[in-house]
């Protein structure tokens, strides 16, 4: 907080101290969000503002985003924070950013495969758009290009963990962690990689061609999701995070062809932990394959239509890896703009291939005005029939919600 | 599928300039010198758009958009200030001139915070909720239709031709599109749309025309939607042309910038 205050009192210095030239813009939204269970309890309830300040002069731009929340469902979630904050240098055919930002990469709607740069937000579960499941990492990000080509390379210093819903209050942690157990759940924060020598790295080359796009990146960082070493002490279990090294290289495509777009995406991640398959204390270290072909297609009318096929190795399985060595999952997702786009209704499912359990969500977005804007969803995670499966273990978050939000 | 959104070049190719028609050109010969007339080596400009439903509730776009035409190819990056819930939100297209080659075209949403690659929309879809087609917005070209040059009239006091224009094929959303154009400026001032019922079905007028940089230019255009009860205005701003602006300019990591303005 104390480092919150003083950036934001360094940039309003700096605002005061610009010439004429600079040309500052203010922006953002407010936004409230409840969410009932299908069994009636409250899961979430939250509100909050979201102010963003950009300024430009010259060839340099300033940006900075705080995000606010009040969360009566889960006071720990209630909070000021900074979201995104960097300072970024354009050229004609260059340009470098750095400080907090949110890196995004890939082709792939929803899975992340190349896209491991910006660690994900796991706490949410309704009602959220791309950017509230994106943490930002502080990073040196530098770029040249060329009308068909990009060269991106990234530096960042300072490790950013995933979020976990490791809050008493948040639903998705009964589901991970149920107290039914017996147990009680301790988890400790760890210690992060903070060292210079810790600092992470990535490249990417990408093209854009008449006949398509395609890219190819490299990446050496720590695993945003721990590791947790668990102790037992009576009942009380004690979950330390452990981070560890890993590297992707990866590559992806997205090929127009008359109203289709063909999607397909693919990493090898080395050095990864999976669990063992007797011992929950135990790991494994090998190497993941990850796959995915997709298909985007708009017949026109407003509808737009996309599947997804995607495939999940673990490299050298054998028979002592707590999982199976292939997983498959296919997903659906159709849109359809009504009223001169002032109504969206889209759907969206993913269906596990192995347990068959899916996540599903159908949402629809009104704008009563151009500023104002009245959301509401239905978010459904139903278990295989023989085994709850990675979706259905949060078959006691399906949920009801509804959301306004006023943008300015 | 050619698919061209060219806000620039939104006029030129909507009003046909006519560079030298004489009263015995056929339509398609009139047609065709309007569509390859001279429109700068690149533009920019920034557009307002109203919508107005048949309750007079208006709603308003604002966008700015930059073009470069390359000779055998066009390139167009579009960006929407306002209002603020699609601020930011940019197209990048290139429109080439190579019959039935399609068009390349990206999407940036800042929600996302990357670009898309996306295939070419039905050109008969209407853009982002206005009441132009894609067709309307200088996607149709010249061999598609049939041309007929109807008669002479004079309009709001201006001696104009009257051409209508008839679709090849069949399965299009107008069965016809008759067009005034003044043979003063060589520009249309007024254009009906007939639906397959033969139905009037839009009338487009256009006003305010003024010369920027030597280049005669619409200042205003309104689409009146008879059927649906609903009209949109487009107020051209800050038209420049022959702009210098550079190759990388239209590329997808200027997109990605976000802040093109």
């Amino acid at each position: 907080m104390k480092r919150l205050c003083t950036l934001v009192l360094l940039i309003l210095i700096a605002a005061g101290e610009l010439s004429a030239e600079t040309e500052i813009y203010f922006s953002g939204f407010v936004d409230t969000l409840s969410t009932v269970g299908l069994t009636g309890d409250i899961l979430a309830s939250w509100a909050r503002f979201r102010p963003e300040l950009e300024l430009y002069n010259g060839n340099f731009y300033l940006m900075t985003t705080l995000e606010a929340r009040y969360s009566e469902k889960d006071p720990l979630e209630s909070e000021i924070a900074l979201k995104e904050a960097f300072i970024e240098y354009a050229g004609s055919s260059f340009d470098i950013r750095g400080g907090r930002q949110i890196v995004v990469w890939g082709k792939a709607d929803g899975v992340e495969i190349t896209d491991i740069v910006s660690p994900k937000d796991y706490t949410g579960f309704s009602g959220e758009e791309y950017e509230d499941t994106r943490l930002p990492v502080i990073a040196l990000k530098g770029r040249a290009f060329g009308t068909f080509w990009t060269v991106e390379t990234i530096w960042i210093p300072l490790f950013t963990p995933a979020q976990l819903p490791v809050s008493p209050d948040n639903p998705l942690r009964e589901a991970l962690y149920p107290s039914s157990s017996g147990l009680t759940y301790q988890f400790n924060d760890g210690t992060k990689p903070s060292r210079l020598k810790d600092s992470e790295f990535g490249g990417r080359i990408s093209f854009f061609l008449p006949w398509g796009d395609f890219s190819f990146c490299g990446f050496s960082g720590w695993n945003d999701t721990p590791w947790y070493e668990s102790s037992l002490d009576g009942s009380t279990l004690t979950l330390n995070p452990e981070y560890y090294r890993i590297w992707m290289g990866g590559m992806d495509a997205a090929v127009p062809f008359a109203s289709f777009v063909f999607r397909a995406e693919g990493a090898f991640t080395g050095n990864q932990r999976f669990r063992d398959s007797a011992d929950d204390s135990n790991y494994h270290v090998r190497d993941g394959l990850k796959i995915l072909g997709g298909l985007d297609w708009n017949p026109g009318g407003g509808w737009s239509l996309t599947g997804q096929y995607f495939e999940d190795w673990v490299l050298g399985h054998g028979d002592s890896i707590g999982r199976d060595q292939r997983t498959q999952s296919v997903s659906l997702s159709l849109s359809k703009s009504l009223l001169r786009e002032c109504l969206e209704l889209s759907v969206m499912g993913i269906l596990n291939l192995g347990d068959y359990d899916s996540y599903s969500f159908y949402q629809a977005d009104y704008a009563f005005t151009d500023a104002f804007h009245l959301l509401g969803g239905v978010v459904l995670y139903l278990p295989g029939p023989e085994n709850d499966g990675e979706y259905g273990a949060y078959k006691d978050v399906s949920n009801i919600w509804v959301k306004g939000r006023f943008t300015y | 599928m050619k698919r061209r959104i060219k806000m620039n070049y939104l006029i030129p190719a909507m009003l046909l300039f006519i560079t030298s028609a004489a009263f015995s050109q056929s339509g398609e010969e009139i047609m065709r010198m309007a569509d390859e007339r001279y429109t700068g080596d690149s533009s920019s400009s920034r557009t307002t758009i109203q919508l107005i439903n048949k309750r007079g509730n208006e709603r308003v776009r604002e966008l700015i958009s930059y073009s470069r035409d390359y000779g055998d190819s066009e390139k167009t990056v579009m960006v929407f200030q306002r209002p603020a819930d699609v601020k930011g939100v940019g197209y990048l297209s290139y429109s080439y001139e190579e019959m039935g080659k399609d068009d390349d075209t990206w999407l940036y949403l800042p929600a996302l915070k990357k670009s898309r690659r996306i295939s070419g929309s039905s050109r008969n879809d209407y853009f982002m909720g206005t009441d132009f087609t894609y067709d309307d917005m200088g996607d149709r070209e010249v061999y598609e239709d049939s041309h007929t040059l109807v008669r002479e009239e004079v309009l709001d006091g201006e001696k104009c031709w009257v051409i209508e224009s008839r679709p090849l094929e069949s399965g299009e959303m107008y069965s016809r599109r008759i067009s005034w154009i003044r043979q003063d400026i060589h520009m249309a001032v007024k254009v009906e749309f007939y639906d397959r019922q033969q139905n009037l079905m839009k009338i487009l007028t256009i006003s305010d025309i003024t010369q920027i940089d030597g280049i005669w230019t619409a200042g205003t255009m309104v689409m009146d939607n008879l059927l649906k009860e609903h009209k949109t205005i487009l107020t051209m701003g800050d038209m420049r042309y022959n702009i210098e602006v550079d190759d990388n300019f239209f590329s997808v990591a200027t997109l990605e910038r976000g802040r093109i303005r």
